[in-house]
């Protein structure tokens, strides 16, 4: 067996309120398609950037050719001949094919580009694939699909001796797939190491020679392909998950508390229809680019409403703003905690009143004794664990920041909450947790749409489960028909070639 | 094969609205000086049209200048105070002789983009920030060099206000400037790293593109540039002025904006952007030209800036919608 091409040793990365990777070690040699699986967020892309330059390792080593590096630069991982297809596109979309493709590395002398030569490379590099764009395209009118392959195109484009790719095949049809396998076995044959990042298992089965499973950043199992099952690597991924299996009761009330019918956004979703129960969580699943946060961000009054109808408890209403939403007891948690669900640097207390300041103005200005009691007796609802009500949003952790979000709709007194990728990068306890406070606020009645793209999450929690692809609801299915693979089946309906969004 | 692009795409033979597309800034400056040649006697006279053209020559400096940084998606608030600073730097030494005072206005222009690209390299502060300090700091430091306007009574800048027809010194300059700019960002790895790095700064970065370095040397062009618009004027109206260019940082974004650059940067071109001046500067002639009251004028202006930048704004939109679309597969 060839000596390791790069080895990974004991790398750790941790961002604020959640351990990326936790002594990760790996090695891939020449010529082998290594598998890279696990769950969203289980720390793959970001192994992976370590190894590119792209991030920097909190410790641990990376060795290429018996050197060892501490971190690696951009420039470190191209002069290493390290490539890298990103999962989100990494093309400039106004600069033409031929620029995207040598950018950084444009052939040039006395630091003066030839357009015509670098063309003329563009179009050398893409015969011996058998693909013809016009060089000079800018690449933003090209789909997905051939975005993917200038990306493809880019990486090869310098001499190469590992490539990783993330996600390759989320926006390419079973023939450009077919093509792509075709490309990925001449590069083994030519002795590069690739490390292929797939939810696809299917994919991995096929092209793969050895599979690295990672579970919550850390090293989880590894298996021969040869030796292995589609069963075998998803017991692998979700480990934790069959002792401890996500599973709610059901708290579904006969009373409609919100009735949508026909609802469009233009250029988001169209003709949207659904009932929502009180104590009732609906699942909202499908692709990223689906509509789903688009249709959230709809209901609470931030996106304009093209068509239909909303009802709450009968009523029609047409919030314009989130605060007329507000006003109407919906709450959101929006997808971008940091951003867009709290003041990072304003204290426990504050951000917990922010939905309902009004109610703590008295004649000498705020009251501040009544806002901390408020904010005290929901921090205990919530479990939330922070030195004081006085402590900076900003310093807590992801899972007790999410309850802050959770907790400040609570005390606003929200009826339906509509929660978007609600344990996106927090650790397993906390999600743990915020499963428990969803499960006790139905209980009480409080009505929940939950969209996320962790499956298995979905499936527990929901009492149904409506599937969103490409802008329009095409399922909505009972907690017990519902299974990943039919809510996968509807989430891919409507998409097709050159129209698709990121398999999760 | 299915990955490669349908012919339609590529659009090839000719077609009206991509020309149209195309070349918006050139046939909107030559639908003006129609308009212009239709309500005005005066305005396409010779005298006029020197006067317009050597006046567009200061601002289309400060122009390309605001040009390259808006290219890489930022803003320079200080290229007219840094202007003002170099005309009075280059008028207080032109004694001593022209030569040794161009150098030392120029290096002042230089310094000072210099300073703003430190802070907004290395400091990362936002370049709107770091450039309205600049516009203080430039213009206190014009006004310590002298209070008042600075005569320049040398014979060869005396000589090089003469004018041949329609053609005058700084309208030379001007164009040998444009014309050598467009050229190098056109050709030059520098120009593509700099699309790059306003198109999308982490790709850039990725791509091992030196990112803070590119960055920096585009406020020390922009300084020098800035600084050669300062002598342009000298030459024009034969004196250093430290008030002079009052308002004419957000007449630059403008200009440049007009001439179809992108006001998020990535995209654009310096000829085009070029012609924008040549637009701005024909509406505020004509404005003259038919009497109009300048206060009006100045309002006319305000709201020529406000309707560029809100179009320009509502570009960035529909494309985002336009993207949006085409994902969910909507046919309208």
């Amino acid at each position: 067996m060839p000596d390791a091409v790069a080895t990974l040793r004991n790398i750790c990365k941790t961002y604020p309120g959640v351990k990326a990777l936790d002594n990760v070690s790996l090695a891939v040699r020449p010529g082998e398609v290594l598998c890279l699986l696990g769950e969203n967020g289980a720390g793959k892309s970001t192994l992976m950037r370590c190894l590119t330059g792209a991030e920097m390792p909190d410790s641990g080593e990376i060795v290429i050719d018996g050197t060892a590096y501490t971190a690696l630069s951009a420039t470190d991982g191209h002069a290493l001949g390290i490539g890298m297809i990103y999962q989100e596109s990494s093309l400039v979309p106004a600069m033409s094919v031929a620029e995207n493709i040598f950018l950084g590395h444009e052939p040039s002398s006395g630091g003066m580009v030839n357009r015509r030569d670098l063309e003329a490379r563009a179009v050398e590099l893409m015969q011996r694939f058998d693909l013809r764009f016009p060089p000079d395209l800018p690449v933003r009118k090209l789909g997905p699909a051939q975005q993917q392959l200038v990306q493809i195109l880019k990486a090869l484009s310098r001499d190469l001796r590992i490539l990783v790719m993330d996600e390759p095949t989320a926006a390419l049809t079973q023939r450009e797939i077919e093509h792509l396998f075709e490309l990925v076995r001449t590069f083994r044959k030519d002795g590069i190491a690739i490390i292929y990042i797939s939810h696809r298992l299917e994919e991995i089965l096929e092209i793969g020679d050895r599979a690295v499973i990672l579970r919550d950043g850390a090293f989880a199992a590894e298996r021969k392909i040869s030796e292995t099952t589609e069963a075998q690597l998803i017991a692998d991924m979700v480990g934790r998950n069959l002792d401890g299996k996500v599973s709610k009761k059901s708290h579904t009330g006969d009373k409609v508390v919100l009735s949508v019918e026909g609802l469009s956004s233009k250029g988001l979703f169209s003709d949207v229809s659904f009932d929502l129960r009180e104590g009732e969580v609906l699942g909202l699943s499908g692709l990223v680019g689906a509509g789903r946060s688009d249709l959230l961000s709809c209901l609470f009054g931030a996106t304009r409403r093209s068509a239909g109808t909303v009802r709450m408890d009968g009523a029609e209403i047409h919030p314009k703003s989130p605060r007329e939403a507000i006003a109407h007891g919906m709450g959101l948690v929006p997808e971008e905690r940091r951003a867009d669900g709290l003041v990072l640097d304003r204290s426990v207390a504050e951000n917990m009143a922010y939905p309902q300041l009004d109610r703590f103005v008295g004649p000498s200005g705020l009251r501040w004794s009544k806002l901390k009691a408020m904010s005290s007796q929901i921090s205990e609802r919530m479990r939330l664990r922070t030195p004081s009500q006085d402590q900076r949003v900003g310093l807590l952790s992801g899972g007790n920041q999410q309850k802050i979000v959770i907790g400040k709709w609570i005390a606003a007194g929200a009826r339906v909450l509509l929660l978007d990728e609600p344990t996106r990068g927090i650790d397993v306890n906390a999600k743990r947790e915020i499963y428990g406070l969803i499960e006790e606020l139905t209980a009480t009645g409080v009505s929940v749409i939950l969209v996320s793209s962790e499956l298995p999450e979905v499936l527990g929690l929901s009492d149904r489960i409506a599937v969103m692809s490409a802008g329009q609801m095409v399922a909505i299915l009972d907690r017990d028909e519902a299974t990943q693979i039919n809510i996968m089946e509807h989430a891919f309906s409507r998409v097709s070639a050159g129209n698709g969004g990121i398999a999760a | 094969m299915s990955m490669n692009p349908s012919p339609a795409m590529t659009g090839h033979g000719f077609n009206w609205r991509t020309f149209v597309g195309q070349n918006d800034a050139y046939l909107a400056l030559i639908v003006l000086i129609v308009i212009g040649g239709l309500i005005s006697p005066e305005f396409l006279t010779t005298l006029n049209l020197k006067n317009l053209l050597s006046q567009s020559a200061v601002l289309g400096i400060l122009a390309a200048a605001q040009f390259m940084v808006i290219l890489i998606a930022g803003f320079d608030l200080s290229v007219a105070a840094v202007m003002a600073l170099s005309s009075v730097v280059f008028a207080q030494f032109a004694p001593i002789g022209l030569a040794p005072a161009a150098v030392l206005a120029v290096l002042s222009g230089l310094g000072c983009g210099a300073i703003t690209g430190a802070f907004v390299t290395l400091g990362r502060v936002q370049p709107l920030i770091a450039t309205l300090a600049m516009l203080g700091i430039a213009r206190g430091f014009a006004f310590t060099v002298s209070e008042k306007s600075l005569l320049v009574d040398s014979p060869l800048v005396v000589a090089m206000s003469k004018s041949w027809g329609i053609i005058s010194v700084p309208m030379v300059i001007w164009l040998v400037i444009a014309a050598l700019l467009s050229v190098f960002l056109y050709r030059s790895r520098f120009g593509l790293h700099c699309l790059a790095i306003g198109g999308r700064e982490q790709t850039a970065a990725l791509a091992g593109v030196p990112v803070q370095r590119t960055k920096f040397l585009v406020y020390v062009a922009a300084g020098g540039l800035s600084a050669l618009a300062g002598i342009v004027l000298v030459i024009r109206t034969q004196s250093g002025v430290p008030h002079v260019g009052n308002g004419w940082e957000l007449a630059s974004i403008a200009a440049v904006v007009l001439g179809g650059t992108a006001l998020f940067g990535g995209e654009g071109q310096l000829p085009k952007a070029m012609a924008g001046v040549l637009i701005y500067q024909t509406i505020a002639n004509l404005m003259n030209q038919v009497g109009l009251n300048p206060y009006y004028q100045d309002i006319v202006r305000a709201i020529i800036i406000l309707a560029v930048v809100g179009v320009g704004i509502f570009r960035v939109r529909q494309s985002e919608r336009r993207v949006n679309r085409a994902e969910i597969g909507e046919t309208e």
